[in-house]
């Protein structure tokens, strides 16, 4: 059985997951900012043609994009932002 | 078996959208070849990812869509990661594999004027893997549709296979998977050479998407992330002891985890382009934080012609019990705690990119279509070369040399 001793272990060292901050918190001042921020915006409806315009679309869904975005939550340790998925282990 | 299910499952959300499609005013379909490669003298990697997707639009508000993709995997893998200390010859342990793993998908959007509502299901199979994924989102738009709310929710239910062994056994006992040869079968669980174990992903999502300006746009986006259950590779051990002894990877297995990203998009009306800056803040429960930046230039040449320009920089710190080598000392190697890992992606790194993307599209007239066929089509190239910088990851402490990737894209859709 393999034995993971000596002396220089320190296995009281912090593992014991941290907060990652309060999700929450952030939740409720994304709601109020897009609350009161938003009333100060007015694009009207004929002004609105640029916007539609494919280019300034942010949810890109496309296939590409999303196999893009699969190849880079493999090869790194973070993720989100983006589109939410779920499914496969990456292992390989 | 499991391939059997997913075509299936593929077929039921065929049917369902084919159905949809009998009175359906628009069919949008798409098909996709992503060739990921991978070079390196010992660990190459080439992964094929064909996928398709169809949705047709029924009545007013509702569509309902339908889709596949495979992950056609081919290469090497080092199965053991050792550091600079632990006298292992890491890089002629690599040993070759292929696997392919099928996702079929179905689901359903409904839009009114000002809201939207939407579900769907994923089924994904490979030799050692299994997921089922329920999503759910919903969506509102205000002050003349200048703000967008938009929230998600997706529920995971996994199962991985690996080696059997039982919770009691010490975690430094664990040997990893040799192969996936009968996973997921009974004759191998009962003879105790496999088992599964599951994994639990909860994703949150929040999204506000603002219109500052006739050519401002900016999106907010918030996501959380839960994972429980098995997170380690079942076929990756590490050494552990100056003996060189070694134990499969052994990680928490709660990690919560949160992104907050900013994206703006403004048009420049003299270029007809727009330009796109992305910026996420990411952190999580294993004390990982990173930050990624990504700037964007999309240019109409023509009506019927783009070209996208991207750059992204990604920077990210190791996780609390990360350590290039689990037998030496502290402070710059040696354990942390009583968790170990030989992954790279939880090791402190950076990686950049840079790609390119080209849109061709035509769009008829009504009563016009192409080949007979399509109202409008679209036809799409795109290459992205990613570099990783590993700061600290080595091969026994030799630099791996598989840091370098590409990414082409081909892609063809067609609205019926």
């Amino acid at each position: 059985m393999t034995k993971h001793s000596g002396s220089s272990i320190d296995t009281t060292r912090a593992t014991v997951p941290r907060d990652a901050g309060s999700p929450g918190r952030w939740a409720l001042a994304m709601f109020l900012l897009a609350t009161f921020s938003g009333g100060c915006a007015s694009v009207r409806p004929e002004q609105r043609a640029i916007l539609a315009d494919p280019t300034m679309q942010h949810d890109d869904e496309s296939l590409e994009a999303e196999a893009r975005r699969h190849v880079l939550e493999n090869r790194e340790g973070a993720f989100g932002g983006g589109s939410v998925r779920g499914g496969g282990c990456g292992c390989n | 078996m499991q391939l059997r299910r997913a075509v299936s499952g593929l077929g039921l959300a065929c049917a369902c959208a084919l159905t949809g499609a009998a009175s359906a005013q628009v069919v949008d379909s798409e098909a996709r070849m992503t060739v990921f490669v991978e070079p390196s003298s010992s660990s190459q990697l080439l992964v094929l990812h064909p996928g398709v997707r169809t949705a047709a639009r029924v009545g007013e508000s509702v569509t309902v869509s339908a889709g596949y993709d495979a992950d056609i995997v081919t290469g090497a893998t080092e199965a053991i990661k050792g550091g600079p200390l632990g006298g292992v010859d890491v890089v002629s342990s690599a040993t070759s594999f292929d696997d392919v793993r099928h996702v079929a998908q179905g689901g359903f959007s409904i839009e009114r004027r000002r809201t939207r509502l939407s579900g769907g299901y994923q089924f994904g199979t490979e030799s050692d893997y299994r997921s089922h994924s329920f999503s759910v989102g919903a969506g509102a738009d205000f002050n003349q549709k200048n703000t967008s709310l938009d929230l998600a929710y997706v529920r995971s239910f996994d199962d991985v296979c690996t080696s059997a062994f039982s919770a009691t056994l010490p975690t430094s006992s664990r040997q990893p998977l040799d192969a996936s040869s009968g996973c997921f079968t009974a004759g191998a669980r009962e003879e105790g050479r496999r088992a599964t174990r599951d994994i639990a992903l909860d994703n949150l999502q929040l999204a506000w998407t603002q219109s500052w300006s006739p050519v401002l746009s900016t999106q907010l986006v918030l996501t959380g992330q839960l994972q429980n259950g098995f997170l380690e590779n079942p076929y990756r051990a590490v050494v552990i002891a100056p003996s060189g002894a070694s134990a499969l990877e052994n990680h928490p297995e709660n990690r919560a985890r949160v992104a907050l990203a900013l994206r703006t998009k403004y048009f420049v009306r003299s270029w007809q382009a727009a330009w796109g800056a992305d910026a996420r803040l990411y952190r999580d429960t294993w004390d990982m934080w990173a930050g990624t930046f990504e700037l964007s230039l999309e240019k109409h040449w023509t009506p019927w012609f783009r070209l996208l320009g991207r750059a992204r920089v990604h920077q990210q710190t190791g996780v609390l019990f990360w350590s290039d080598d689990y037998t030496g000392g502290e402070p710059l190697t040696g354990p942390r705690g009583q968790y170990w890992t030989g992954d790279r992606e939880l090791s402190p790194l950076r990686s950049y990119s840079l790609g390119a993307r080209a849109l061709l599209t035509t769009q008829r007239r009504a009563g016009d279509r192409l080949l007979g066929i399509f109202l409008q089509g679209a036809a799409g190239a795109s290459l992205d070369l990613i570099k990783t910088d590993l700061r600290e990851f080595t091969w026994a402490g030799r630099s791996p040399d598989d840091t370098l990737a590409g990414v082409m894209s081909l892609t063809l859709s067609g609205s019926l």
